[in-house]
Formats: structure tokens, sequence, C-alpha cells
């Protein structure tokens, strides 16, 4: 089942008079459970894909189908609910809320929907997901008494907090060295398998890449390559 | 609600520089407003109960007008356009007051203006207060002390001189009027022309609360009173008349005697069947004695005050009187204390309107400097507020949270700026603030001011600080509110 579908997606964007061709004309599917990846130079329109399959910017002209949703048309307060229950974010600098320690970053997500769990419930959970990131002992840090792996971590449990169908990751190991960045991409592959949660992300980083079960290789923004097959478990070891 | 306070209340710890500011602004801000506010109160207050207390009343009813009449007479052009009227069927009236229950004392008044001079020489103006002493000094039995000589007796006339005129008098002719010494006292009006009275002193008195007004305000008894201030009074006495003179007087008529000369004279509305009387021989002569075979209540008042037992009867009694006067088509008015105390009263409240305007300004300035360190400030924070966007944070929870963090902090200065101007009023109140001149006296209502906390200045601070909050995180709400998921995105590559 596609959980993302991308179909005919162009994006203009407007520098001045000159207009930047970001997407030129982009088709695909992601489905559900996938770890997929979206590879490409600079300026191949990676960000672009991300921001319009979160659900922050809208195409201009194709559709995108997020979770059987088509986006189009959707107002902000509708984009927003969307988002809120589907989609997860890890961002590259990790984007953590700095008055706010680990565990209240985590709950932050679960307290802004309508739909809220018990406060039992969302301990319980909170606390499984600080636990799985490896955190238990950092749960009363703020985000500046941490590493940027730990950072990252957090981010990660928060992305997966309000249990989304689709959590996207924006290059999750750019600011973080080789070491602590392949640990990053273990915890979140062990979460796609565990929660089974379609992760897309941007890397330029081959190590994702040859773990990712399905590629979509942009360049020039178009799909230059899109493979789907199941990366070998033992990828990364 | 419970992360957005965490929130709000984290931020205000965490921007140290940004509450610095903010905060210092809003303290001193709300601390004058409290301690000017409280002053102004208290010096209110104290105009309030010395002007009621000892010059007006609470209530003052005068025949309808328009203009602003004062217990001073006009304080406007309407001077220069009307006399000041008497109030119609006066007996009515006072029946009627005396007979409402929370209506303590009542004072009939006359107000007029005159130069006084001796001799040749003219040697200032004052202002009179044509009284009965019994029914005066009833209504304000603490308002005058007595320095020399007394008021005139019953049934005499005098005048009681204000000190202050008397030194100025003194100034003048080099000589100390004592009572027994007469003063020539003359009005002018467009109205009623000039009158002259020859009044002799009975006594010098002074207020003993007092300002530059009442400095110039002596008592005067009611027949030369009436006089200065062009009063026609009434005086009916039906006469018997024998049939001869009934049969002669009815072939004299205006006509007769004056011819068609109408446009000379002025129309004169006038009560009672002799008051024409009065009036055509006031044209031809002034005699001492022309007014002592009047009543000293005959009728003819400017003014009846009015003291309540309680001033939170004021409104009522003010209906009560207008319902009263519309029923029997009376053409009187009443007017509170403050219409009634004049220019002087009314100036320490002009002067508190000053001081809100000042504080308006302050404010404004304060809003700009405000509303600039938090557009600062959620400029920085750009980054954090489109991840809340990016999760799923709707606009209305930005919004909330920046006014939040706003009032947070409006709330914390207001109240340290409330209890350091409380403290401030505190030791004023201890030291007490001596008048150093005229102005102070007035706008302290008198020579030493102890301001009180008053608890309008707390909730106009209220209102302020609560308005400066909303109005300042108007514009950097409206800059998070357009602020795009995207943000989050762009800040983290």
């Amino acid at each position: 089942m596609a959980i993302v579908e991308l179909d005919g997606v162009k994006k203009v964007y407007y520098l001045g008079k000159a207009e930047v061709h970001a997407l030129r004309g982009v088709s695909f599917s992601i489905e559900k459970g996938d770890f997929a990846s979206i590879v490409g130079p600079s300026g191949s329109g990676k960000s672009t894909i991300l921001n319009l399959v979160g659900c922050i910017d809208q195409p201009t002209e194709g559709k995108v189908k997020i979770n059987g949703t088509l986006t189009e048309g959707l107002s902000d307060k509708e984009l927003t609910n969307l988002r809120h229950k589907t989609v997860g974010f890890i961002f590259q600098s990790f984007n953590l809320i700095p008055v706010l320690n680990v565990y209240e970053n985590i709950e932050f997500p679960l307290l802004l929907g309508r739909d809220r769990p018990s406060r039992k419930e969302a301990r319980e959970w909170i606390e499984y997901l600080i636990e799985a990131v490896g955190l238990a002992d950092h749960m009363h840090h703020k985000s500046n008494e941490l590493s940027g792996g730990q950072r990252q971590r957090v981010a990660i449990a928060r992305a997966l907090a309000t249990k989304p169908e689709i959590v996207l990751a924006d290059e999750p190991t750019a600011n973080l060295d080789s070491k602590t960045g392949q640990s990053i991409i273990e915890l979140m592959k062990k979460m796609n398998a565990e929660l089974n949660t379609t992760f897309i992300f941007s890397t330029h980083d081959t190590t994702i890449m040859s773990i990712a079960d399905h590629v979509i290789r942009l360049l020039d923004g178009l799909v230059v390559e899109d493979t789907k097959a199941r990366a070998a478990a033992g990828g990364l070891s | 609600m419970r992360i957005l306070l965490t929130i709000a209340w984290r931020n205000v710890r965490q921007h140290k520089v940004k509450t610095t500011i903010i905060g210092l602004i809003m303290v001193i801000g709300i601390m004058v407003l409290v301690v000017g506010n409280s002053f102004m109160d208290t010096a209110a207050s104290g105009i309030e109960r010395y002007y009621i207390k000892n010059y007006t009343g609470h209530l003052m009813i005068t025949g309808k007008t328009r203009g602003h009449l004062t217990l001073f007479g006009f304080q406007d052009m309407t001077a220069m356009e009307q006399p000041v009227p008497r109030i119609p069927d006066y007996a009515e009236v006072v029946e009627f007051a005396k007979s409402l229950p929370y209506v303590e004392a009542v004072n009939p008044q006359v107000s007029a203006t005159a130069v006084v001079s001796r001799g040749e020489k003219t040697l200032g103006a004052t202002q009179l207060f044509g009284v009965i002493p019994e029914q005066y000094q009833a209504m304000f039995p603490e308002n005058v002390e007595i320095l020399e000589g007394g008021f005139w007796q019953p049934g005499e006339q005098g005048v009681l001189l204000n000190e202050a005129v008397a030194e100025l008098l003194e100034k003048q002719v080099g000589f100390t009027f004592r009572p027994g010494d007469k003063l020539l006292f003359t009005s002018v009006s467009t109205h009623t022309g000039m009158k002259i009275r020859e009044v002799e002193i009975t006594g010098i008195f002074r207020f003993k609360q007092s300002n530059v007004q009442l400095d110039m305000v002596s008592l005067m008894d009611i027949s030369n009173a009436r006089a200065l201030a062009g009063m026609v009074v009434g005086y009916a006495d039906p006469a018997e008349l024998t049939s001869e003179e009934q049969r002669f007087l009815g072939e004299i008529d205006e006509e007769s005697i004056f011819g068609s000369a109408d446009a000379l004279f002025t129309e004169v509305i006038v009560e009672g069947p002799a008051a024409g009387d009065d009036y055509w021989f006031s044209l031809f002569e002034e005699t001492e004695t022309q007014y002592e075979a009047v009543p000293e209540d005959s009728g003819a008042w400017q003014y009846l005050l009015l003291r309540l037992t309680d001033e939170k009867y004021l409104r009522q009694a003010q209906e009560a009187f207008e319902e009263f006067f519309a029923q029997k088509g009376i053409a009187a008015q009443t007017r509170d204390w403050r219409q009634g105390a004049g220019a002087l009263a009314e100036l320490s409240y002009g002067i508190k309107s000053v001081f809100n305007t000042i504080v308006l300004i302050i404010a404004v300035v304060a809003v700009i400097i405000i509303m600039n360190t938090l557009v600062i400030s959620v400029t920085e924070r750009m980054s954090e507020i489109g991840t809340m966007r990016a999760i799923g944070a709707q606009k209305s929870f930005v919004r909330r949270m920046i006014v939040l963090e706003t009032m947070l902090l409006a709330g914390i200065s207001g109240t340290v700026g409330v209890g350091v101007g409380a403290l401030v009023l505190f030791v004023l109140n201890r030291i007490g603030l001596k008048a150093s001149n005229v102005f102070f006296e007035i706008i302290y209502g008198g020579p030493e001011l102890r301001p009180e906390l008053s608890l309008s200045s707390v909730l106009l601070s209220l209102v302020v600080i609560v308005a400066v909050g909303a109005i300042s995180s108007a514009y950097p709400t409206a800059l998070v509110m357009r602020t795009s998921p995207l943000k989050a995105m762009e800040s983290s590559r």
C-alpha cells in the first residue's frame, strides 16, 4: 500500500524575477514500512520533496497524496492536522525546543492535538521511546546538556511520539560524526522494523543509501533512479 | 495550557536580557502610574471633602441655564450674555428639599462680583457670597474663622471681609480696615447696569481651608448682595385701594406715562404683583433703604446648596429633583459639587488628565520599546517556532505562546511595579508633602498631602499593563503567525 504518492509534481521558486525549477515533474510512490532514501547532489530537489511530503509546502503543479489524502487545496489548519497525525520530523540540526527537557520535548507533539492519550498512556509511551533511543539516564536533561548524537536520538523519539505513519529525516547524520551517524541510522532502522513506520530521509551518505530498501535518486529536479529492493539486514555491520 | 505555561515561564527566565529590558520598563511605568494616580486620587478626594464640607455641599440647585455656572458665577463667555438666574418657585423647591430624608442641611446663596473702593480710590475686586449667617453656619459649621468682629445681626446689613481681601486693600491704601469701617461696593452688568452699595464691615474672617479663589470671597448680607448681583426682588404685599384710587389708576398705564418708547426698554420678567414697582423705582434712584423692606428669605436666591447625609445619595437626589422640576414645570436644575466648585477644583482634575496624558505617551513609548525587543526575540526564535509548526502546532498555539509570555512578563513586572509604588507611597505618606506654593496647594487640595495607595490606581495599572502587553505583542505575534514550518527546515540546513 502506497503511503506517499507523487504524480507529475513540479515546483517553481521565484528569486526576484528569476524562476528556479526545483522539481520538473516528479512521480514516485513509497510503500508503508519502507526505509526510503532520497539521494542526489545539492540542488537536485531532495529538500523540496521532503517539504512536499511533510505538507509544509505545496507543489506548483502535480499531485501529492499522503496516506491517501490529497494535500492540494487543504487549509493551513488541515495541513497542520495532517502533519501532526501522519508525519514526524527529524531535522539536520535536531531543532529541539531549548527550554524543554528530553521528556518534555518528546511529550510536546502529544500535547498539540485534540485526540490526546491519557496521561498514563502518554507517560508509558514516552518512557518506552526514551528507553528505545537509549536516553533513560538523560530524561530530565535540557538539550544544551546533551551531545549531538543524543539530541538526534531525542529528535527521533519526538518524531515517533504521535505514532505517525511517516517519519521524514532531512540529512539526519550531516551534523554528526560517522560513528554517531551510524548509530543513529541503526536506531532509525530498528524503529522502522519495530513500529513498521515509514522512514524517508534525504542524504548524501552512501552508508545510509546502502541500507535503504527504496532509493530515489534525483538530478536537476527529475527522478533518475527509483530502486525498490529490500536491503540486507546486515548492511551496516 | 500546561505546556504553554511551562514554555512561557522558562523563556521568561532564559532570555534574561529581554526579560530585564521589558521588565524594567514595565516596573518603572507601573510604579509611576500607581504613585501618580494614588497621589492624584488622594488630592482629589481631599479637594472633594474640602469643597463639600466647606463651600458647596453635595448638590447645588440653580435656575435653569446654559453655560458653565458655578458658585462663583458663570465661568465662561455665557457670563456676558446672561445674568445668573434666580431659582423659580424657591419656597416650593426648599420645601421639597427638606422633605427628602437624605437631605441634611440646606443653604441659599447669592453670588456677586464687586469692585471695592473707598472714597474716590478703587482698591480691587472681591467675590461676594450673599448669605443668611445662621443658615450658612448651620450648613458649613467649621469653615469660617472669625478674626475680628463677627457676622451682621439678623435684619441688619454688613460685610464679613475676607482677611486676604482686607490685606490686599490695606496694601492699596496703607490703612487697616476694621469692623465699623465702610466700603463702597460697585457691580456692573450689561443687564442691570451699575449698582453701588456702601456697606459696613462687621468683621474680618478667614476660611479655615482656602485657596486663591476662596481668598477673594467675602460674605455679605443678602439685601446688598442681591442688589450687587443685579437681582430684581419680588415682594408680594397686596395693597387695599379705595374705589376712587382704583378708578384713578385705571386711567394710567405705561403708554400714558412714557408714550411709545418701548424700544428703549428691555423686557424684564418679574414675579409678584409689586415686583414691577421695584424695577421701575430702581431705574430712577438707588437708595439704601430700598431693599430694607425685603425679607431675607424672600425667594430671590441664585443657589440652593444641599448637604446630604451621605454622598451615595447624590445621584438619587439629583434624579429626585430633576423629576420634581419636570413634574412641576420649574425651570431649575441640579449641579453636583464639582460643577459648583469652579475652576480651581476642576483644575486639579485637569492636572490629573494631563498626568494621564503623559502616562499615555510614556505607555506608547514603552509599547514601542517592548515591541522592538519582542520582535528581536521572536526573530531569534523563528527556527524554534517553525519547528513547533512543523510538528503539529497550529498558528493559534504559537500566538497564545507569545501572548502568554508577554502577559506573564507583564504580570510579574506589574506586580513588582505596584509593590514598589506602594512602598514609595508609604514613605511619602509618612513624610507628608508640603505645598511650596499656591499651585501645589491647588493640586494637593490643601497645604499638605499624604498620598495613599488607591484601589483605582492599582486597577488602572492592571488595565494599562494588560493593554501594553497586548498591544506590544500584537506585531511580534503577527510575525510569528506568518512563520512557515519551512523556517524549521531552512534554519536546520
